[in-house]
């Protein structure tokens, strides 16, 4: 399709825009995130793959709505991140469920163990694979969401402020406490095991 | 990850014919959320200013009335305003981490801000002599209020202890002159040659004042002899406003001006 080739390679702030007079960029702006927030959103709340596609679908429809009140002065992924995040606390805080082994772990999920941790251990893939889910189940919502955002979905500290709508500073702290809480449960859940 | 998600998402917008919300009501929100910080920042501000202008209360004398400063200080504070001041500047502080980019600046910051915002609007307001005008105005509108600066003033009001306070409603010849007291008793006030009047005011009928001295003894009417005469002031009449001195010889002004000549 022609447009579909002519919205391809505008940035997505240009199909924000486009998007209040065209569906279709709307449409183009959907197949560009559909994947990374469907990842997000399942290893943030550990829900089942089809509560997690009700949510995105949720999260669309809110964008739709809401596409006047992005301003330029904000990336537009951050923006869309900002509102898949809040519809996945919401529905969270609602059914309470706690991340655990979950359907749709993904490969680069388990690979990604950031550097950056401390780990006492040897602790090897099988071991990651059966609990890191679990411990970062165990954490606290507000580190659980940092960790996710900084060393999942790649986002800086100014991308995760304007996400989680908290100063720059405070997204430094939580992150070093997250962290640190990580760390101690994944070498205590090694010890035990 | 159903492949038509998004194609499902486009079709629902498309059968229940749902459009983006117009970008005004955007726009409504933001100027209100700006409105309502600017709001707050301004009653913040009055209240610093009437605070300035309450705690600006003449001091002298107090250790007749209280035995030390702390107490008095603690009686005389004016905690509707300053507590008023305190839920502006929540108010604000609200307003402002709701606005777009609020949330970029960190709790301290934002109350900072507030807190100096208000603060200098509250020291303009109160060098412009636009605090007793407001308090005057408050008290007529709310007799509670009224009431409790009343009370306030009561810490002059105690005539055993050799201190009064009252309103002059009239003078006679010789320096004596006609007091209703707080209590609404009506006192004959003597002054002789060793009587000493202080502040910017004048013993004249309407004047509102404090009294140190001693009850003398009468069987017929309250008659009190007076050591030092002071202003007690109600809102309005403590403090002489900047501006309308400024701009006397244009403007009339409500607030008698005379220099004492020491």
């Amino acid at each position: 399709m022609n447009h579909s080739n002519a919205f391809s390679e505008q940035t997505d702030e240009w199909l924000a825009r486009a998007a209040l007079r065209d569906q279709e960029a709307f449409l183009m702006l959907m197949r560009r995130y559909e994947g990374k927030l469907m990842a997000y959103i399942l290893r943030f709340s550990g829900f089942a793959r089809e509560d997690a596609e009700d949510i995105l679908q949720e999260v669309f429809l809110k964008t739709y709505i809401n596409l006047n009140a992005f301003d330029d002065d904000l990336k537009f992924s951050s923006w869309i991140y900002r509102i898949t995040h809040n519809e996945a606390i919401n529905a969270y805080r609602k059914r309470k469920v706690r991340p655990h082994n979950a359907e749709g772990l993904d490969e680069d999920f388990l690979n990604n163990v950031p550097a950056e941790f401390k780990l006492d251990h040897e602790i090897d893939r099988r071991f990651l694979q059966t609990n890191m889910r679990r411990v970062l189940g165990k954490l606290k919502l507000e580190y659980r969401e940092v960790l996710i955002l900084r060393f999942w979905e790649d986002k800086d500290y100014r991308e995760i402020s304007d996400i989680l709508k908290k100063p720059m500073g405070t997204v430094a702290t939580l992150l070093n406490r997250a962290k640190k809480a990580f760390e101690e449960e994944l070498n205590q859940d090694a010890k035990i095991l | 990850m159903s492949e038509n998600l998004s194609e499902n998402v486009l079709k629902k917008i498309q059968e229940n014919k749902i459009a983006p919300k117009a970008k005004w009501q955007f726009t409504l929100q933001m100027w209100l959320v700006r409105t309502f910080f600017v709001i707050s920042i301004v009653l913040g501000g009055i209240s610093f200013g009437i605070s300035f202008y309450l705690l600006q209360a003449d001091w002298s004398g107090y250790e007749r009335v209280m035995p030390n400063a702390w107490r008095f200080f603690t009686s005389v504070l004016p905690y509707f305003w300053l507590m008023s001041s305190v839920l502006c500047l929540v108010a604000a502080h609200w307003n402002f981490s709701h606005s777009r980019r609020g949330y970029r600046f960190s709790l301290e910051k934002i109350l900072a801000l507030n807190l100096t915002l208000s603060l200098l609007l509250g020291a303009l307001f109160f060098f412009l002599g636009l605090a007793p005008v407001a308090e005057s105005w408050f008290m007529s509108l709310s007799p509670g209020y009224r009431n409790s600066m009343l009370s306030r003033e009561r810490v002059w009001q105690r005539p055993a202890a050799g201190v009064l306070a009252g309103q002059i409603y009239e003078v006679s010849s010789g320096g004596t002159f006609l007091l209703v007291d707080l209590d609404h008793n009506r006192w004959q006030v003597k002054q002789d040659s060793g009587t000493w009047v202080g502040g910017r005011f004048v013993v004249q009928k309407g004047e509102w004042v404090r009294i140190f001295g001693v009850v003398e003894e009468d069987d017929t009417s309250k008659v009190f002899l007076a050591r030092e005469i002071r202003s007690l002031g109600p809102p309005g009449r403590r403090f002489t406003p900047l501006l309308p001195r400024l701009l006397l010889p244009v403007f009339k002004t409500h607030f008698v001006l005379k220099e004492k000549c020491s």
